[in-house]
């Protein structure tokens, strides 16, 4: 099974594979150029441990857990 | 001489969110702006105008968005309007130092129409991030003009006002970059295209249609069930997505728009080294650090909340002390009789307590406006999502409750940042509940005269716990019953930091308050009018009016929660404003407000005193914030349910507590 985006750790980096689901969460995170192939990585948790910050093509972007759970990566 | 004929063009403004988009518009418009709403929608609506020698631009500021998806009204709102009402030119302001996503949306611009301009915004920024861009190599890519800006200098206005003029008049050929799809989808979407009526619009646009058809967006399926014509089209887009395995096509449309993106950039960006080693980050792991993040997020907000309140008050006070003398002038000027009471009591202390918000709003928004552009707000909705989400709502939900707790009217207004339309729906039904500084005061009044010493203080504190108790409550219910399935996620940007520009600040400050007070000063000083009759007619005194009749009728309902009629037809004072249950009260007893407190000790126990501060706190949110939820939502069906659902929780929780006084002795 394939790693989520959710169990990657502050100061790692992964690739992402494709998001799962079909909803508008899943449409507007690739809007946002979380598309498949994508570099990302986690920055920090909010002190409350949701949502999480990510870096994704120069940007910051905090996404609770649950969405991020949806989008599968390979750690780099 | 005949005047040289001007020329007037009307041109959109698009871009993503955070990126001075409205720095751009208000240097170009200056004080030549117009506001009002989207039909039918409650997103803003800015217009303006540039003038310039022989030409007149008409500018219009569509909302900001990530692309134009159906996902969002004011996606919805910026791609409608650039389909129905055919800019001349769209400009597209983008960030210079985060080029790639906002270029995205140049890409989907590009698919509905030709004449686009891209203005190449903070520069300087991206320069101090060690971001060079080659605008020759990006105009050429993209095949638009690229305007280079820096607008918070004000500089590239004059160079964008000329492009859009070499643009609208065909000296400036425009060949927008498109992503091709792969040949399979270009035929099926040419198929499809083919079927769609000719009002459909042009090929292009048919083509755009056809696509969205493909991808089952929202609003093209609605117009296609609406448009007898587009079956034919809807039919095959079905056809063909089941047959042809296109279930995913959104996924490969946007994965090609941002391969196409990440090529583009390679070969117009050079990255050096970053000369602001990023404060951003640093400033971060203070504003939203495990330990730091929550204490900070009290400081900021508790000073906020301070800074309206208190500094409100002196200019409040002010303010109703020059309209009492307004008043006094208006007493003495009117002959004395029924017609003169009614003025005054009636249209004019509406108009008074509409006047009365003016401080408190225009304070709230200036600094809510200068959190918004620092970008500290969506660091504050990043810390306080968990605690938001649990109840239902959204991080952003966190503030607007907040402020409920000083005035729900503002509170209500600032929910227009939560993006998501049933978070945004659910913070408005339950901020009435939050125990506001007017109904502060009649709780302290009723506390010191029947609770004394510290005893009043308990009674305040478990009337604040009460609150906030009930918001939680409530919220999680009304997420049930009402917003079920109704996704809830939380996908924010955090954009760098950056200093509030004055002029941003004011603009956005003075369009709330005066908003407010067009709409509520009518609204309000009308319904005044109706309330005063009703208290006073035929009288005298709120007891023998119909009012007064009422609440007699409502007398056995007042029993079961312990309130005699009296203290029901008093609720009836608190609706204009919720201090004013005082003023009914005085009137009720024969007393005036000194003598009051010995008129109720006497005639109300101590428990029913309680129950009737739950009762003020639930039953009804005032009216002014009934014109608010009303403004919010352009729903009367939101605005009903608002105002009516605390009457039912008032009379359960008043009877309950009564009843459960009686059990233990305290009634």
């Amino acid at each position: 099974m394939a790693a989520k985006l959710s169990d990657l750790a502050p100061g790692q980096r992964a690739r992402i594979i494709g998001i799962s689901g079909n909803g508008p969460t899943r449409r507007r995170m690739m809007d946002l150029g979380m598309v498949a192939g994508t570099a990302i990585s986690a920055i920090r948790t909010a002190p409350l441990a949701d949502p999480v910050e990510f870096e994704v093509r120069g940007y910051n972007l905090a996404i609770r857990r649950r969405d991020a759970a949806t989008v599968a990566i390979e750690l780099l | 001489m005949v005047s040289p004929s001007t020329r007037t063009l009307t041109v959109a403004l698009a871009g993503n969110p955070n990126v001075g988009k409205s720095t751009v518009f208000n240097t170009l418009t200056g004080l030549n702006q117009h506001v009002g709403n989207w039909a039918g929608k409650t997103v803003e609506r800015t217009e303006g105008t540039v003038r310039r020698s022989g030409l007149t631009i008409r500018l219009v500021d569509l909302p900001g968005t990530y692309s134009l998806t159906a996902l969002s009204p004011e996606e919805l709102i910026a791609r409608e309007y650039i389909l129905d009402a055919r800019p001349d030119v769209v400009v597209h302001v983008v960030d210079a130092s985060n080029l790639e996503r906002n270029l995205y949306l140049t890409l989907q611009l590009a698919e509905l129409t030709d004449h686009l301009v891209l203005a190449l915004n903070m520069r300087d920024l991206a320069e101090r991030r060690g971001i060079r861009i080659d605008l020759a190599a990006l105009e050429a890519e993209l095949g638009v003009p690229v305007v280079p800006m820096i607008a918070e200098r004000r500089e590239g206005h004059e160079a964008l006002v000329s492009a859009i003029e070499a643009i609208a008049s065909d000296r400036r050929p425009v060949d927008p970059l498109r992503v091709k799809a792969s040949p399979g989808v270009v035929e099926v979407v040419e198929a499809i295209a083919d079927l769609l009526p000719a009002e459909a619009g042009a090929p292009r646009t048919r083509a755009w249609w056809a696509r969205k058809l493909l991808e089952q967006d929202v609003a093209a399926l609605a117009r296609a069930r609406r448009e007898p014509a587009w079956a034919p089209a809807l039919r095959r887009a079905d056809q063909e997505r089941q047959t042809r395995g296109l279930e995913d096509l959104e996924a490969e449309g946007v994965g090609a728009a941002y391969a196409l993106l990440t090529e583009i950039m390679n070969r117009v960006v050079e990255r050096g080294p970053s000369r602001s080693l990023d404060w951003t980050d640093r400033l971060d792991r203070l504003v939203t650090g495990r330990w730091t993040g929550i204490p900070f997020l009290g400081l900021i907000f508790g000073g906020m909340f301070w800074a309206t309140f208190m500094l409100a008050r002196p200019l409040t006070d002010r303010l109703n002390g020059l309209l009492e003398t307004l008043g006094g002038w208006l007493t003495r000027g009117l002959p004395p009789g029924p017609l003169t009471d009614f003025l005054l009591e009636g249209p004019w202390a509406g108009f008074s307590t509409v006047a009365g918000f003016f401080p408190t709003i225009l304070i709230f928004f200036t600094l809510f406006a200068i959190l918004e552009d620092s970008g500290y707000l969506a660091r504050a909705a990043f810390v306080m999502d968990r605690v938001m989400g649990a109840m239902g709502l959204h991080g952003r939900s966190f503030l607007p409750l907040l402020m409920g707790f000083g005035c729900n009217v503002p509170a209500i207004m600032a929910t227009r940042t939560i993006e998501n339309q049933g978070d945004r729906l659910l913070t408005i039904l339950v901020n009435p509940l939050m125990l506001c500084q007017a109904r502060l005061v009649l709780f302290v009044f009723l506390a010191g005269t029947f609770f004394p010493g510290s005893r009043g203080a308990l009674v305040l504190l478990s009337l604040y716990g009460l609150s906030a108790g009930l918001v939680i409550a409530v919220s999680m219910l009304f997420k049930r019953l009402l917003f079920q399935g109704e996704p809830s996620s939380f996908i924010l940007e955090l954009p760098p930091y950056h200093r509030p520009i004055p002029r941003n600040v004011l603009t956005h400050a003075w369009r709330s308050a005066r908003g407010f007070l067009q709409r509520a000063g009518t609204q309000i000083t009308l319904m005044t009018a109706v309330l005063f009759v009703f208290t006073h007619w035929p009288g005298p005194g709120i007891e023998r009016s119909l009012a007064g009749q009422v609440g007699q009728l409502l007398a056995p309902l007042g029993s079961t929660m312990g309130l005699d009629w009296r203290l029901m037809v008093s609720l009836f004072g608190g609706f204009l404003a919720k201090e004013g249950a005082l003023a009914s009260l005085a009137v009720i007893y024969g007393v005036g407000e000194d003598g009051l407190s010995a008129a109720l000790q006497q005639a109300v126990g101590g428990w029913s005193a309680f129950v009737y501060m739950v009762v003020s706190l639930v039953y009804v949110p005032c009216f002014s914030t009934i014109v608010a939820i009303h403004r919010e939502t352009l729903s009367w069906r939101w605005t009903l349910l608002a105002s009516v659902y605390g009457l039912g929780l008032a009379w359960g929780l008043g009877a309950g507590l009564w009843q459960l006084g009686r059990v233990l002795g305290w009634a």
